[in-house]
């Protein structure tokens, strides 16, 4: 029969201290590796967005049409971003079109940024879509998309009347879903 | 032969701390504050890639921003607190004061304290400690030597982390980062004196393809005077020319008419009448 020898006493000690003082170590190297890989931004249909909740980015700029556009508090705003290269918002846009118009003399506005697009193209994507008469504010190198938070297109923002932004969705909208937080957004207004 | 290896740890923790300070405090250029931010920021569309490493159309979005930003003179904190607000906390890559930025504080300070504690109480039990075997110390002085070693090595680590977050830090520093991937900012911005110039800056990223981060960057400095708003405006034409924006005519005129002298009017003439 043989007696396995263990280490002495003070080496086990030792080894523990050690281990115990490793620990917290690799624990934060750990957490580290895993925040810093593979996580990405929620990108859910809706309510994903930081901003719900706070005051809209800036929108100005140039519209397609020539002229100058400023976001103003003062009207519930649907504020959507598109570009004639995005194959949801080619049918998106249609009814955008359409709900704009039925809430035109209701206190709720359209805008909408062109992001990363040509003129000449997304003026074309205009006309194919029957909405040459969209507010479309300029934004060929992304950076008005980048202020309002906006991981692809299209993303649509709902705006209330005092400027805060109250709903978000990502990809093409669902009209009811839109019609709902717009219906939501102008009850704020008058209560 | 203990206090060799000690003396080796000392010598080692000094230059690692003489290298951390000389590399803060060097003032970073532009470019390699936008190269260390992009590097900072999450492509909040891929996996595991930096704004500086994609070429994803929201991070060349995040790119151009970053420019204009850090030529507007804004800070890194700022920057990155901009970007927070739109895209979430997770949008930054590494941990901040506020998140796990501390505990890259606190762990090497505390690994560093419990090694010299050891130290301390094993001298204080003097010569009973020096009569054990040899055997007994070979494996416990192992473990107290890696100990020292992770609390030097993140002690000088978090230094050189913490200057480059919020100064800039060397060029060496941020290739050796994520952002030495091909960013499109990275690989267009060549010099620091053109990233100090936002015109030089602009023209820069025209040539390398990207009109509209050029157009934005120069998009406030065309009606300014002298020199700046002359090269601007110039700039400014010829990234709308080569966005396809109609403005881009009307922009070049003006050029020709307000400096008709200018060396580059004869050229721009040129592109008008074939335009």
């Amino acid at each position: 029969m043989t007696v396995q020898q263990s280490a002495p006493p003070q080496a086990r000690r030792w080894r523990r201290l050690a281990i115990v003082a490793l620990v917290p170590v690799l624990v934060l190297v750990g957490v580290v590796l895993v925040r810093a890989s593979g996580e990405s931004v929620d990108q859910s249909p809706h309510g994903a967005s930081p901003l719900i909740g706070h005051r809209a980015p800036a929108l100005r700029g140039r519209t397609l049409s020539g002229g100058e556009y400023t976001y103003r508090p003062g009207t519930v705003t649907v504020v959507n971003i598109w570009a004639s290269w995005c194959s949801p918002c080619r049918s998106e846009l249609p009814t955008l079109v359409r709900l704009g118009r039925q809430w035109a003399g209701h206190g709720v506005e359209l805008a909408t940024i062109d992001t990363r697009d040509g003129a000449v193209l997304a003026s074309r994507f205009l006309r194919q879509t029957g909405a040459t008469g969209l507010t479309a504010v300029r934004d060929p190198n992304g950076m008005l998309a980048v202020a309002w938070g906006v991981t692809g297109v299209p993303e649509t923002f709902v705006v209330d009347a005092k400027g805060i932004v109250r709903a978000h969705w990502n990809g093409a909208v669902d009209p009811t879903w839109l019609s709902r937080e717009v219906a939501a957004a102008q009850a704020r207004t008058t209560s | 032969m203990r206090r060799a290896a000690l003396l080796v740890l000392a010598l080692l923790a000094a230059g690692l701390l003489v290298v951390t300070v000389m590399v803060g405090h060097r003032a970073p250029t532009d470019t390699e504050r936008v190269q260390h931010l992009s590097g900072e920021l999450r492509c909040p569309t891929c996996v595991s890639q930096t704004v500086a490493g994609s070429d994803t159309p929201v991070a060349e979005g995040m790119r151009a921003e970053v420019t204009r930003q850090v030529a507007a003179g804004r800070s890194d904190s700022q920057i990155l607190s901009w970007f927070k607000q739109r895209y979430g906390e997770s949008i930054v890559l590494l941990p901040t004061r506020h998140g796990l930025g501390p505990l890259l504080w606190a762990v090497p300070g505390g690994a560093l304290a419990i090694g010299v504690g050891v130290i301390l109480w094993r001298r204080r039990r003097g010569a009973g400690w020096r009569q054990e075997t040899a055997t007994e110390h070979a494996l416990p002085n192992a473990w107290l030597a890696a100990v020292l070693a992770l609390a030097v090595a993140s002690g000088a680590a978090v230094p050189v982390v913490f200057s480059l977050r919020h100064h800039g830090g060397a060029a060496d520093a941020a290739s050796a980062a994520p952002t030495a991937a091909t960013g499109a900012v990275t690989s267009s911005s060549p010099s620091p004196a053109a990233a100090t110039d936002p015109v030089g800056t602009a023209f820069d990223l025209l040539k390398n393809g990207q009109p509209a981060a050029a157009e934005a960057l120069v998009q406030g400095l065309a009606d300014r005077p002298g020199k700046t708003g002359t090269l601007a405006l110039l700039v400014l034409g010829l990234a709308q020319r080569a966005a396809q924006d109609p403005a881009a005519t009307e922009t070049l005129r003006r050029f020709v008419r307000e400096h008709p002298n200018h060396p580059a009017a004869a050229q721009v003439r040129r592109l008008l009448r074939n335009s």
